[in-house]
């Protein structure tokens, strides 16, 4: 219960309110102080440090310049195109003497051969055609056998017309070399 | 009548204030941010001309301990004038594995990466054919037994035992000059 007049209870109101949002605006108005007085010393801190550190990067820029560093990645590319050639020069090249040697221990005393052909087929494999002759079919089958038993071996091509004699027969054989065992591509 | 009551003018004051405040407060947070900015990019272009400068620095020194190396591998490589070394070096194998030698022909590139290549035949016994063609597996060009056919030399009708190995040798370890 208020003893004041309406018209005076108002103004008291209104009165309250405009203090309130005063009394806001000057604690928005410290904060913004404290903010000013945090930033001030930190903007010409940076200020000052931007100069320093920019000289700094000239100065980093003359010395890799001045070094001549820019002629020394010439050579460092030119090294490592080199190395890299090098390496895959050498990736390529293939032993063929020790396919040789497993081609020539699996043969028999009864197998005589009288030509050999390495050559490289249309699809970039190789192939090893053998001729001789074999003194009994029998053995000529178990070298066959043994031919296409070795690991090396894609597959062995023998006509049956190899087969036609008992003994002395003529051979004339095809063994296709695994892509892995014996090959090279071209660098285009 | 509005100016003469106290809260009105602490509050328009207030506001005023606060108003001239943020302004402050915002152009000094840009000033900053754009210092700052430049100061940050500043320090990254040091620390990568730092790193790159030490990387080359070691790069360099590791070229120059691997000098001999290089240069092996600079002479690994044949050109037209240095041919004549992988001749004079199939003649040397045939030679030491008691084959004759004699070369046929050879194909040099112009250009590109085509390798070289040479043809030649080697005459021997089997043994001495195979002791050569393990050597030419070891020479130091980087090559490969492109194509070979082995027959054995008849005298008339009898065999002679002698094998006559022709070999077409590409050789990858070919820069054209």
């Amino acid at each position: 219960m208020t003893l004041l007049a309406l018209q005076y209870e108002k103004n008291i109101r209104k009165e309250k309110i405009l203090r309130l949002i005063s009394g806001f605006f000057i604690i928005l108005n410290v904060a913004l102080l404290f903010g000013l007085v945090f930033m001030t010393p930190s903007y010409f801190l940076l200020v000052l440090s931007k100069g320093d550190i920019v000289r700094r990067l000239d100065a980093s820029r003359a010395s890799f310049e001045q070094k001549n560093f820019k002629t020394a990645d010439d050579d460092i590319k030119n090294v490592n195109f080199l190395v890299s050639g090098y390496e895959s020069d050498q990736d390529k090249r293939k032993e063929f003497a020790p396919i040789l040697n497993k081609f020539a221990s699996v043969s028999r005393p009864e197998i005589k051969i009288s030509y050999l052909n390495l050559r490289k087929t249309d699809g970039g494999a190789f192939s090893l055609l053998v001729q001789g002759k074999a003194s009994l079919r029998e053995a000529f089958l178990t070298y066959l056998e043994n031919l296409k038993s070795l690991p090396e071996t894609e597959s062995v091509v023998s006509p049956i017309n190899n087969l036609l004699k008992d003994n002395d027969l003529d051979f004339s054989l095809e063994i296709k070399l695994k892509k892995a065992t014996y090959s090279y591509v071209l660098e285009k | 009548m509005f100016w003469k009551n106290k809260s009105n003018l602490l509050l328009t004051l207030s506001v005023i204030f606060a108003g001239l405040l943020i302004s402050i407060n915002w152009f000094l947070y840009q000033k900053i941010k754009s210092a700052s900015s430049i100061v940050l990019e500043a320090e990254q272009n040091i620390t990568s001309l730092e790193k790159k400068r030490r990387e080359l620095a070691s790069a360099i020194s590791d070229i120059k301990a691997a000098e001999n190396q290089i240069i092996a591998i600079q002479n690994i490589y044949l050109n037209e004038n240095t041919f004549v070394n992988i001749v004079k070096l199939l003649e040397g194998l045939a030679l030491k594995s008691g084959n004759a030698f004699k070369a046929e022909s050879a194909s040099l590139p112009t250009a590109g990466k085509e390798p070289a290549s040479i043809i030649f035949t080697v005459e021997g016994r089997f043994a001495n054919v195979y002791n050569f063609i393990t050597l030419l597996d070891n020479v130091p060009y980087a090559g490969l037994i492109n194509d070979m056919s082995v027959a054995s030399k008849a005298d008339g009708t009898k065999s002679t035992g002698i094998l006559t190995a022709r070999i077409n040798y590409l050789i990858f370890s070919f820069k054209p000059k």
